[in-house]
Parts: C-alpha cells; sequence; structure tokens
C-alpha cells in the first residue's frame, strides 16, 4: 500500500534557523533582505587573524523561553540542551522554533510516522580537540557521556527524544552537499511512504583551528588580505573572489506529505531534487556533474528549465567553484539564464558547509514568500555580464519555481527545486 | 583538602549535573534517590575526582550507600 503513494507532493511546512545575523526565521528574513552581513574579523589563539560567520553567544533558557511551544516542551529541551556542547543547544533551538511552525503540538500525528534526517559529518571536531589536551593532561577524567555525545547521531538521539519522533532516523554525509542531500533523501522517503512527517537537521558545523588551517593551506579560505573590512571580504561571483568564508549555521525544515497537511498551511512545495557524483576524490569542481545535478532535479520536479525563475547558488566564493557553476548554469539553462534571478546566501552568512543546503533552503523559501531577491553583497564586478546577479540591494521578484545547489568536497553535486504555493 | 572543602565540591556537582538546588542534597540519600541515572551518576563521580584531583576505580564506588558515605570516601583516598 505504502508504495502507492508516489503521487504525494512534498511540503515544507516548518523552518528553524540560528546563524551569524539572526536568531530565528523572521531575523533571518530581515537580514537577507537588508543584505546584513555576518562576517567578523577573529584573532586566533596563534595570532592568525581569520574571518568568519559565527553565531553569538547564546542564552539558552532565554531562547527558549522566547518560542512559541508549551511550557513542557521549553522544560524539556531545557533539561536536555542545559550542559550539551552549543552545536546540540542550536538543534534544538531551530528544531522547536520549526516543530512550532508547523504546529505538531496541536496536531494528532502517529510519531512512528516521523523521521528525523541529521544533515552532515564529523559535526564536534572543535569539541573532540578540546578533550583531546585533556585526555593528554588526565584520562582517567574524560567525561564518561563523550562516549556517547562524540557521535554526530547524538543531535538525533536529542531532539527525537525532545519531540517524541519515533520513527526512522539517521545521519546523512556528503560534504558541504549534506543539507541538500539531507533534503532529498526526507523528500524520496514522504514520496515513497517511508513516513509522513521528516524533520530536516542542518547542524551547525563546529570547526577546530586545524580543519580551519588545512582549508587555508589548501588555500580554499578567503580573506588573504586582512586589512579588508570584515563586512566586505567575502565576494562570491566578484572578480576579486578568493575562497569561502566559513559560517556557523543552523537550520531545521519540516517536510510533510501533502495528504496529512493542508497546502494552505505550507510555506512551499519541494518539488524535486537530485544527487550525482563527479567521480573525483578531492576538492575540484566540475561542471558537467553540476549541471547534470540541476537537469536531473528539474526532471524530478516534472518541469522545464525555462521556468526557473531564481538560482540559489551555490557559490562559495571559491574563483574556480564561482566559474564552475557560471558554466554549469549557461550549459543548462542557455539563453534563459540570462533572465534567472541569481544570488549566493553564503555572502550573507558564510559557508555553513554540513548545514549550507538547509539553511539556504530556509533562505530562498522567505525569499520566494516574500517576493524579494536578497542582494549578493560585495559583488561589485560580476564574473559574467550576461548573468543577472543581484546586486547592491534586495529587489521585488516573483518567484515560482526557485532552484538551490550545493556541491561538496569529494565529487558531491546537488540541486533541489522549490515551487511556491499559489495564492 | 579538607571534608568540607570535598563535601561542597561534591554538593556543587551534583547540583550542577541535575539541575537542582544544593540545599535539596540530603546527605543520607542515594545519588540513585535525587534521580541520577547511571550517566549521571558517572559524570559526578568523575567530575568530582578531577577537582579533587583523586584517581579511584569506579568499580570501588559500588558498595557506597549515600552521599555521607560518598564524602567519606573521597576523603579518605585523597591526599590530606
Amino acid at each position: 500500500m505504502r508504495d502507492q503513494k508516489s503521487n504525494r507532493s512534498v511540503l515544507i511546512t516548518g523552518m528553524g534557523s540560528l546563524n551569524s545575523v539572526s536568531e530565528n526565521v523572521e531575523g533571518f528574513r530581515d537580514a537577507l533582505y537588508n543584505g546584513r552581513c555576518g562576517i567578523t574579523k577573529s584573532s586566533e589563539e596563534n595570532g592568525q587573524i581569520s574571518f568568519g560567520a559565527f553565531i553569538k553567544e547564546l542564552d539558552f533558557r532565554g531562547h527558549i523561553d522566547r518560542l512559541d511551544v508549551s511550557d513542557e516542551l521549553k522544560k524539556k529541551a531545557v533539561s536536555l540542551g542545559r550542559r550539551a556542547p552549543e552545536g546540540i543547544k542550536y538543534s534544538i533551538l531551530t528544531s522547536l522554533e520549526a516543530w512550532a511552525q508547523a504546529g505538531m503540538e496541536e496536531r494528532e500525528i502517529d510519531n512512528t510516522r516521523i523521521g528525523i534526517i541529521l544533515a552532515g559529518s564529523n559535526l564536534s571536531l572543535n569539541e573532540q580537540l578540546r578533550i583531546a589536551s585533556d585526555f593528554a593532561d588526565q584520562p582517567e577524567f574524560i567525561s564518561p557521556s563523550y562516549a556517547f555525545r562524540f557521535m554526530d547521531t547524538y543531535h538525533i538521539g536529542v531532539i527525537s527524544e525532545l519531540l517524541s519522533v519515533k520513527g526512522f532516523g539517521f545521519s546523512l554525509g556528503s560534504a558541504s552537499a549534506s543539507g541538500n542531500s539531507a533534503i532529498i533523501q526526507g523528500y524520496n522517503l514522504i514520496k515513497y511512504g517511508g513516513c509522513d512527517v521528516c524533520l530536516v537537521l542542518g547542524a551547525a558545523a563546529d570547526l577546530s583551528c586545524i580543519e580551519k588551517h588545512a582549508f587555508a593551506n589548501l588555500g580554499a579560505l578567503g580573506g588573504k588580505d586582512a586589512s579588508i573590512p570584515a563586512g566586505s571580504v567575502y565576494r562570491p561571483f566578484d572578480k576579486n573572489h578568493d575562497g569561502f568564508i566559513y559560517g556557523q549555521g543552523a537550520g531545521c525544515i519540516v517536510l510533510e506529505a501533502s495528504d496529512t497537511v493542508e497546502k494552505a498551511d505550507a510555506l512551499a512545495e519541494l518539488a524535486g531534487g537530485s544527487i550525482v557524483l563527479d567521480g573525483n576524490h578531492g576538492p575540484e569542481c566540475d561542471p558537467d556533474g553540476e549541471a547534470r545535478a540541476m537537469r536531473a532535479a528539474i526532471e524530478t520536479a516534472g518541469i522545464e528549465g525555462e521556468e526557473i525563475d531564481y538560482i540559489n547558488a551555490h557559490g562559495t566564493g571559491s574563483p574556480l567553484g564561482d566559474e564552475s557553476e557560471v558554466r554549469a548554469i549557461r550549459e543548462v539553462f542557455g539563453r534563459h539564464a540570462a533572465d534567472i534571478r541569481i544570488n549566493s546566501t553564503k555572502s550573507i552568512i558564510g559557508h555553513c558547509l554540513f548545514s549550507a543546503g538547509v539553511c539556504e533552503c530556509i533562505s530562498t523559501v522567505i525569499q520566494m514568500r516574500g517576493g524579494f531577491v536578497h542582494p549578493n553583497i560585495n559583488l561589485n564586478a560580476p564574473i559574467d555580464q550576461g548573468l543577472d546577479f543581484v546586486m547592491g540591494k534586495s529587489s521585488e521578484q516573483r518567484i515560482m519555481y526557485a532552484l538551490s545547489n550545493s556541491f561538496g568536497f569529494g565529487g558531491f553535486n546537488t540541486s533541489i527545486v522549490l515551487k511556491a504555493l499559489e495564492g | 583538602m579538607d571534608k568540607d572543602q570535598i563535601k561542597s565540591i561534591l554538593f556543587a556537582n551534583i547540583a550542577d549535573i541535575m539541575d537542582m538546588d544544593e540545599s535539596e542534597i540530603n546527605v543520607q540519600e542515594s545519588l540513585r534517590d535525587l534521580g541520577a541515572n547511571s550517566v549521571d551518576r558517572m559524570e559526578i563521580i568523575v567530575e568530582t575526582m578531577r577537582k579533587i584531583g583523586v584517581k579511584i576505580n569506579m568499580l570501588e564506588f559500588a558498595n557506597i550507600k549515600n552521599i555521607q558515605e560518598m564524602v567519606d570516601f573521597l576523603y579518605e583516598r585523597s591526599e590530606k
């Protein structure tokens, strides 16, 4: 019976967001609309200057208090998150925001038909480094609960306990494409009857100084000229782009089957998506793989390329990456490419790595619903003059179909299609 | 470290890990009576040993009946 559900569509009914520019979806909308950048300059312990878009220090209990959920749920959240690492707190906050927006507390949904997919892998590198130095001093005193906290799937355990979710749960890694990959798996599971509701959780990457140095040594990090002000250092698609700036961002999306919720209560439709590998172990990008992902996503959505109004680009600001994506967009859309509005949300919140796809899906839905496209900030001299990048300020834009790209080291290329709901 | 200092470290850890007020802790009760599950109990003991600077095999805590006995035991095994 369940395999006959493929005519269902998949709706987004709730979103939660926390990043360097905002503590919820409403704040994110405001930052996007005004092009407010979250990047700051920070001094590392070894004196090396680095740029990043960091989540501000959190008043966890205060934040929980402001959420629109029952007191019982708030109490549970504080108990689960109080002593947990920051990354777990972020997941609790974004899940609760999304859960509240989807009205899940008021509705009776079989909790064995709700699942959780966690996007990303290696989510607690900074904490691991800290524990490693404790271990070097006194191995006897390592926190016993580290035995289950070091696993990425701890996020799933916490959120499933918090929300009493009893369907499936797993974590899914595909480098910087993890967010989109998790969204696509959620889509597939709902579409083909594996569940009715799926929480897609984009956990914030917590890189340690080791990974940051490796990215810097690889030449992948932007901000090589430390004299440039933090707000103008990150320049996706600009001739002066010089690499990515790390961002911390967490997000949660509630996906639901169209037969369990009224369309009018939904925020947007997830119309399709695609994940393709390009057979490459390293950081190199492949315009052909990127083009295949976009084409296949459009095909699963059952539409024509000409119907896409807007692309939320992967746009990391890496010179080779930006050029590759521009080539792929031109190849897929041909003459229509010039009619598509394009921006990179990374220019505002940095590159959130594993959660980027989730954060950028939320950004896309915000723009679709708000009837605008946000500026690709710091873009003065586009690498391709023929494409319609959003420059300067936000502009009004009706978006019926949007494409959101995420590509990752190791040859991952993903693309999702979002559809606005009529009326 | 004297016994009062050890007691105060243990109480602070119990209060932090169990999210309770120190005034709610009764030394005649066990950690289990206070609602601590096995992970909470291990966390409380390891964190207290770390702060006191004493290393004791966890198995040796198996026969401790209440919080007072734990304070006495930690004091006995700590460096005076």
